[in-house]
């Protein structure tokens, strides 16, 4: 087979085409700056230092097919996916340590009304003070503009190397931005005590993050040349590891369904960043059209029985452990990395990447094994 | 009327199993007796995560129905013993993690199976895991943690135990997402677990072998 373009490559494992070798494109961004020795502190805080590390290191490594993001994420496009409080480093947090969020019911019960009757721009505009105890809503326009320059500005400079941008803009299901706005065990409970008010909410919110994730999309496109290849659409807590298929079915499924046909509809190909345990969960993913999604997993799913299921339906993407680039060795990881290619990369409908994250303490030659193995292994089907 | 309440606390029914044991207290039941029917009801639930018929919301639900009977219980409780502990279990998140979830769950069902929990909450420095473990008398301590970089921590509270000659009274459980069968080896706990029923039969193994 004739070598094949990144792209093309990353096209036709999308649409379950052959492929000329596995398109490889690993989640990095914290890693590169501990791996430069750059504070995360400063990483996160300085949109273009992130960019030119994580540049550094894809070109250092690899390079491979596409940066999974141009752009490093900062606080506020945190906030902007997910209504939580953040605790970041150099603030709550040593210079050098890792954000986490802090699981606060940051939303009350009450809220949901204000959320059915006003929808969400005005529902976010509300939380944010919430979200950003040290800024004022007056400061929102200023931040969305940088945000947005930042992400042109970032994904032209990828361009300028010939690198495509794998995803940028993101979503996030109306289940999973309510349990974390209320907090896991609170939203647990208005599951069980309020299950309409939770639902109507749900309704009230989705055409507007639809809307935005779209137009977003859409703007980045105009503005740059390729744009993202792929629209992100994050998920933890509708999986298995949290619900039962019961309730798959009734909270999530519906919601999820309506972000894939809008960006179908609107010509953009949905990835399924799904952490945790999707497996009994997987036959679901067979509504939606086949070869035209990404199913995503960070190795909790099992994604060896993701293949069977989902074979010739829907590309899947994974899922070297954040453990096993932590405490393993070059050889177990390349080891997983062959294993993934030859059985999930089976047929076509893969694209290598690490599970979730590479963690900011990976090993080093754990992930140069990984990128090694992924971009020189030829498996002979 | 026992077995119903059981029955009601493992259909998740909470308004209907709060006012039975409302009605319960009221008519002089013996709030001992009460109580063992709520942790029955519990351990139903617990079968019923492990046949997949219940999942981690469930539990979640369950330990939120428990709760409250606890706080209806306890003022009636504290004239009894309130039932025996079958031993003491320090749990926390350790240093640098502030993930709590998985953990607080753990800590609701070990309470439910009849242990005394001592939950150190999170960002937990070694040093309060020893001081606890020597001022308990603890069996089991349970390390939690969200982060790969929280294995390090880990293992420095497993060294720790042992530098503080605690090794051999405790075993040491870990959990949270990133956890495998690896990081065991790594922190020198004695097992992992990876759900929060996990952690039930851990405890339950290593408090009725010695």
């Amino acid at each position: 087979m004739t070598e094949m373009t990144p792209r093309e490559r990353i096209d036709a494992a999308i649409k379950l085409e052959p492929v000329d070798r596995v398109p490889v494109v690993p989640m990095m961004d914290f890693f590169c700056a501990r791996y430069k020795d750059v504070v995360l502190e400063e990483f996160i805080n300085d949109g273009d230092i992130a960019r030119d590390l994580m540049e550094e290191v894809f070109f250092e490594f690899g390079p491979w097919d596409a940066t999974f993001q141009s752009t490093a994420l900062n606080e506020f496009a945190f906030a902007l996916t997910l209504p939580i409080r953040l605790k970041v480093p150099g603030r709550e947090l040593p210079p050098d340590a890792i954000w986490q969020f802090e699981e606060l019911p940051i939303m009350t019960v009450e809220d949901y009304d204000f959320l059915i009757e006003n929808g969400w721009n005005a529902f976010w505009g509300m939380m944010f003070p919430r979200m950003r105890p040290h800024q004022g809503p007056d400061q929102i326009p200023q931040l969305l503009e940088d945000w947005n320059n930042q992400a042109v500005r970032d994904t032209l400079k990828w361009e300028e190397k010939e690198v495509l941008s794998f995803t940028g803009v993101a979503i996030t299901p109306p289940f999973e931005v309510l349990s974390h706005a209320r907090s896991l065990n609170e939203f647990i409970y208005d599951l069980y005590r309020h299950p309409d008010k939770v639902m109507a909410a749900m309704d009230a919110m989705l055409p507007e993050l639809i809307q935005i994730a779209i137009g977003g999309q859409m703007g980045l496109q105009q503005a740059t040349r390729w744009g993202y290849r792929t629209s992100f659409i994050g998920s933890t807590r509708q999986s298995a590891t949290f619900i039962s298929p019961k309730m798959f079915e009734k909270f999530s499924l519906p919601y999820v369904h309506r972000i894939v046909d809008a960006f179908l509809e609107a010509g953009i190909t949905p990835l399924f960043h799904f952490d945790s345990d999707w497996t009994p969960l997987l036959e679901y993913f067979k509504e939606f059209p086949r070869g035209t999604c990404i199913l995503e997993l960070d190795s909790v799913t099992d994604i060896f029985k993701a293949k069977e299921v989902l074979r010739d339906h829907m590309c899947l993407m994974g899922d070297v452990s954040a453990a096993l680039l932590k405490l393993g060795t070059p050889e177990e990881v390349s080891t997983y990395v062959k294993k993934l290619i030859d059985v999930v990369g089976e047929g076509g409908g893969f694209i290598l990447s690490t599970g979730c994250d590479t963690p900011v303490d990976a090993k080093p030659e754990n992930v140069r094994a990984m990128i090694e193995t992924a971009l020189t292994y030829q498996n002979h089907h | 009327m026992e077995s119903q309440l059981s029955r009601t606390l493992a259909d998740l029914e909470e308004e209907t199993t709060l006012s039975l044991v409302r009605q319960e207290l009221e008519a002089g039941a013996d709030p001992v007796a009460v109580l063992e029917a709520c942790r029955q009801g519990m351990e139903l639930v617990g079968q019923r995560y492990e046949q997949n018929e219940y999942f981690l919301s469930d539990l979640i639900m369950a330990g939120e129905i428990f709760n409250q009977v606890g706080d209806l219980l306890a003022p009636h409780l504290a004239m009894t013993n309130g039932g025996e502990s079958k031993g003491v279990v320090v749990v926390g998140t350790v240093q640098g993690d502030i993930h709590d979830i998985g953990k607080n769950v753990v800590v609701t069902l070990l309470r439910s199976a009849q242990y005394d929990v001592h939950d150190l909450g999170v960002d937990v420095p070694t040093d309060r895991f020893v001081e606890t473990v020597r001022n308990t008398g603890a069996r089991v301590v349970g390390l939690s943690g969200l982060l790969t970089t929280s294995f390090d921590p880990m293992k420095e509270t497993v060294a720790a135990l042992a530098a503080a000659g605690l090794r051999d009274q405790v075993k040491v459980m870990i959990g949270g997402g990133p956890v495998t069968e690896k990081v065991v080896g790594y922190t020198g706990a004695n097992a992992m677990g990876s759900d929060a029923m996990d952690a039930v039969h851990l405890c339950n193994e290593w408090t009725e072998v010695s």
